[in-house]
């Protein structure tokens, strides 16, 4: 088994592991500009490295939830890696909670279980719903 | 029929005297002197004899004769009222002035008026004193109701003034009881009002103490209030803290996501980001505790500041509740000492009371005394009344002995239903009848009965109104004799009413007389004879 890094989120309630290679930084404190748009599970726009970046409801990106839930205590706002490169096609995932890295392979840590942590990769899910759509 | 009187006798003879003394004259003339007596002289002597003896019959006999006569007829007459006057004078013995009425007409018209006068003198006197001996009667019965009554009502007066005297000496003990608590009282209020005062002052100085207490309320309040803006102070610092470790914990993400992504080069990296993480999450956690802790505090601080709230609130309702008693205090004290002098004044007024409930007292015995010689005197009254009740009886008795023309008179009144009786006497019902109209007349009547000449009782009618329910004793009744009875015989030997004394009713128990008459046949023969029991209590309403 070869090693693997997640960082751990918590999206819709649920503990979630986004793998390491599709992070790109945590934000706090991310100013989200509304944004017209027919996905459910967009929240808006924010501004990221001079760029306006889209940045989503975590939760119900991954089916957690049908719709974006009240927003956060802390929100946070994991930016991820939709393209094949670790920086393309950046976009934002608004998340409850980030909490640490944990490492699953020979020398990490053993993986949670589904029912504790649940695997949301974004390239997954962009490569189902099509390049321009992440 | 007439009879020679001596008186007439003598005059016959003086009449042959002179006659013979006439014609022996002349004899004797002419025999002693023949020669010198004239002739005329011999002749005229037998004849002045007979001119005498003519004279003599004319102016002497003859009214003599007359004179007799009348004498005669007056001695007759004489005798004949003087057997009237006997009757009326035994009539009058017996008492029976009708008789000695119906007598007057035997009588000539002087004794007749003289006997009218005295007969109607006695019965005005009778009726009189009959009238009066009933009106003696029942004013000793009203007398002797009034007595009783008084008598019953001094029993029930000195009774009461017993009980009133027992309820004064009560009352005096009371009094002095009352005196005695509204001295203790008075005193009682003088230490009150002592103890008023220091009360007072103990509460003047407890609302200092709650004017300090609240002051010192209020430093806790201030100093809580300036608590409470520290806390928020400190919770801002914890807010900051808790950003900068939020940061820092971003941060050490971000360098672990570069770590990782560094591969094997940024490990050693990742284990410092780890770390930064690691004292991140600690701070969080510290400042978490601290936080709780601080909310604890502030929570404490916040019931603290809500304590002292209430405290100063409570310390301004007792400092207000202390003002009050103060003045209630201060009323108190003012009440205190009105009481006081009330209750010398009360410990006064009731001496003052027992002393005239002792006099009250005195004065009650004095008048139980007094009811108690009212009541014996009324007892004696009542006596008086009794004997002079039996005085109007006696006297009352006394001239029903005589019979009236009156319907007071119970012997001329029981003749008249003996009257009534008589043809009927031999008839049982006819004379029950009677003896019944009798009672129904005479409801002073106790029992009415007719004994024939045996002296058997043929008729017999009680008054049951008199004597209720009683039953006869077994001597009284129909067919029973009665011939040895006083009043039995009394009729039977004269012929007359009698009015017996009083004596005990074999029926009622109670005093009573028997009025008894006798029951004439159309012939004067007595065929029976009417008893009337009347009791004497009821005498009066003859």
């Amino acid at each position: 088994m070869t090693r693997a890094e997640y960082l751990l989120v918590t999206m819709g309630g649920r503990r979630c592991g986004i793998p390491a290679e599709r992070v790109i930084t945590v934000l706090r404190r991310v100013g989200i500009h509304a944004f017209p748009a027919e996905e459910a599970a967009f929240l808006g726009l924010a501004r990221y490295s001079s760029d306006a970046v889209g940045v989503f409801d975590g939760a119900t990106l991954f089916g957690l939830r049908e719709s974006p839930g009240p927003e956060p205590a802390e929100p946070v706002v994991i930016m991820v890696s939709g393209g094949a490169g670790r920086t393309s096609e950046p976009f934002g995932l608004l998340v409850e909670e980030a909490e640490r890295m944990v490492s699953v392979g020979e020398e990490g840590e053993t993986l949670p279980s589904p029912e504790e942590m649940l695997i949301c990769d974004p390239a997954n899910l962009v490569a189902s719903r099509g390049r321009d759509k992440p | 029929m007439t009879r020679e009187t001596p008186h007439g006798s003598r005059s016959v003879l003086g009449l042959v005297f002179f006659a013979l003394v006439g014609l022996g004259g002349g004899v004797v003339l002419e025999a002693s002197f023949p020669e010198s007596t004239p002739d005329w002289i011999v002749t005229g002597v037998p004849v002045l004899a007979l001119l005498a003896v003519a004279i003599y019959v004319v102016t002497v006999y003859l009214p003599q004769r007359r004179l007799e006569k009348e004498l005669e007829r007056y001695r007759v007459d004489y005798t004949r009222q003087c057997g009237a006057l006997r009757v009326a004078l035994e009539q009058l013995r017996r008492g029976d002035l009708v008789a000695a009425r119906e007598q007057e007409k035997h009588l000539s018209d002087d004794f007749r008026h003289s006997m009218r006068l005295a007969v109607r003198a006695m019965e005005g006197l009778i009726g009189e004193i009959q009238k009066d001996s009933i009106e003696v009667a029942k004013a000793s019965l009203a007398v002797h109701r009034t007595a009783s009554e008084l008598a019953s009502g001094s029993s029930q007066q000195a009774a009461a003034v017993v009980e009133i005297t027992a309820t004064m000496e009560e009352v005096a003990k009371t009094a002095a009881h009352i005196a005695t608590r509204a001295s203790r009282q008075a005193e009682l209020a003088v230490h009150s009002e002592e103890a008023g005062e220091a009360g007072a002052e103990a509460v003047a100085r407890a609302l200092d103490g709650m004017e300090s207490t609240r002051g010192k309320m209020d430093a806790i309040a201030a100093r809580a209030e300036a608590l409470g803006r520290r806390s928020r102070e400190i919770y801002g610092v914890l807010e900051l803290i808790n950003e900068i470790a939020q940061e820092t914990h971003i941060l050490s993400l971000n360098a672990s996501i570069e770590a990782t992504a560094a591969g094997e080069y940024g490990e050693r990296f990742a284990v410092v980001a780890d770390e930064v993480r690691r004292l991140a999450e600690r701070s969080r956690e510290s400042v978490d505790s601290v936080r709780a802790l601080l909310d604890d505090f502030s929570g404490s601080l916040r019931d603290m500041v809500a304590a002292t709230d209430e405290g100063r609130d409570a310390a301004s309702g007792v400092l207000e509740q202390a003002r009050s008693a103060a003045q209630a205090i201060d009323a108190l004290r003012g009440a205190l000492s009105e009481t006081a002098q009330a209750s010398q004044e009360i410990s006064l007024a009731t001496s003052e009371q027992r002393s005239a409930s002792d006099q009250v007292v005195t004065a009650l015995r004095e008048i139980s005394s007094v009811v108690q010689r009212t009541a014996e005197g009324l007892q004696e009254l009542s006596a008086t009344a009794d004997q002079l009740d039996d005085l109007g009886l006696a006297i009352q008795l006394l001239t029903q002995s005589f019979r009236l023309h009156s319907p007071r008179s119970l012997k001329h009144l029981f003749l008249g239903w003996s009257q009534r009786i008589a043809g009927f006497a031999s008839h049982g019902e006819a004379t029950r009848g009677f003896l019944e109209q009798l009672i129904q007349e005479c409801p002073y009547v106790e029992f009415t009965y007719l004994v024939d000449t045996e002296g058997i009782m043929v008729a017999f009618v009680a008054n049951r109104q008199m004597i209720g329910g009683k039953e006869l004793p077994p001597g009284v009744g129909i067919g029973k004799l009665f011939s040895e009875r006083p009043w039995f015989k009394g009729v039977m030997r004269d012929d007359v009413a009698v009015v017996t004394p009083p004596y005990q009713s074999m029926v009622t128990g109670e005093d009573c007389f028997t009025v008894a008459v006798g029951v004439q046949n159309e012939a004067g023969r007595v065929e029976g004879v009417l008893g009337v029991d009347i009791n004497v209590g009821s005498w009066a309403n003859i």
